[in-house]
């Protein structure tokens, strides 16, 4: 696997930060041999998680930190058959009972990619793979 | 009368997401049931979660109200992660205006 189908990308946690992070991530499968309809799927359900992560880092401080980072790590065989994204947060890990609709951002996320893995200790880290 | 004389239109476009949260929900606050409404999302190029909530809660003030919603999609993917959401058969989507606006008048008929 050569660095050309690797995209590595570290925002501060901002309300903009998922809209740049996806545009990023957008542009990296334009390289691969994806149909439309697959990249923008994709990009939705990455989209869904760095949604995620920009809300904890609004939730875990009073004020958003310019301290906590989003991560996106997505690594791609060369024909694009095989993706595997990673998204981090810094941000503390929150009770969600309150959040009912969140729900909906992970059934999104469980639609579209094969396996969905999610780990949450000091931030959270979300593991999706897409297979064609 | 008008085809928008007996409802209010709200209309969204662009990347509709955490960012535009705030401004979604205002826009969403213009329309007052128990007129009916028309969202029309034929201009959205990417919509997620966040903004699935708001239209949810946006029904369920509409409805409470007295009112109908019709959500107008065109060929925007929004039907399509609404059916990724669990959600299809939760909104009234329609893919072409006339038939958005048929069916609120049909209501309130």
């Amino acid at each position: 696997m050569t660095a050309s189908h690797e995209l590595r990308i570290t925002r501060t946690a901002s309300p903009a930060a998922p809209r740049s992070i996806r545009h990023a991530l957008d542009a990296f499968l334009r390289t691969l041999m994806l149909g439309d309809e697959r990249r923008e799927d994709i990009v939705l359900a990455v989209g869904e998680a760095l949604a995620n992560a920009a809300e904890h880092a609004y939730e875990s401080s009073a004020e958003p930190s310019t301290q906590e980072v989003i991560e996106l790590h997505a690594i791609s065989t060369p024909d694009g058959r095989r993706i595997a994204v990673e998204i981090r947060d810094s941000g503390r890990f929150i009770e969600r009972a309150a959040r009912a609709d969140r729900g909906f951002g992970f059934r999104i996320m469980r639609s579209i990619a094969r396996d969905v893995a999610i780990d949450t200790g000091s931030g959270t880290r979300v593991r999706m793979t897409f297979e064609a | 009368m008008n085809e928008t004389s007996s409802l209010d239109v709200v209309h969204l476009s662009g990347e509709l997401d955490i960012e535009r949260r705030d401004s979604v929900a205002a826009a969403l606050a213009a329309a007052i049931p128990p007129r009916p409404a028309l969202v029309d999302l034929t201009d959205v190029t990417y919509a997620d979660s966040t903004i699935i909530s708001e239209l949810l809660r946006f029904r369920a003030r509409i409805e409470r109200g007295g009112g109908r919603i019709a959500i107008l999609v065109g060929a925007s993917r929004v039907s399509r992660v609404l059916e990724y959401a669990g959600l299809k058969d939760a909104f009234a989507i329609f893919a072409d205006r006339g038939s958005a606006l048929t069916f609120l008048h049909d209501t309130t008929a």
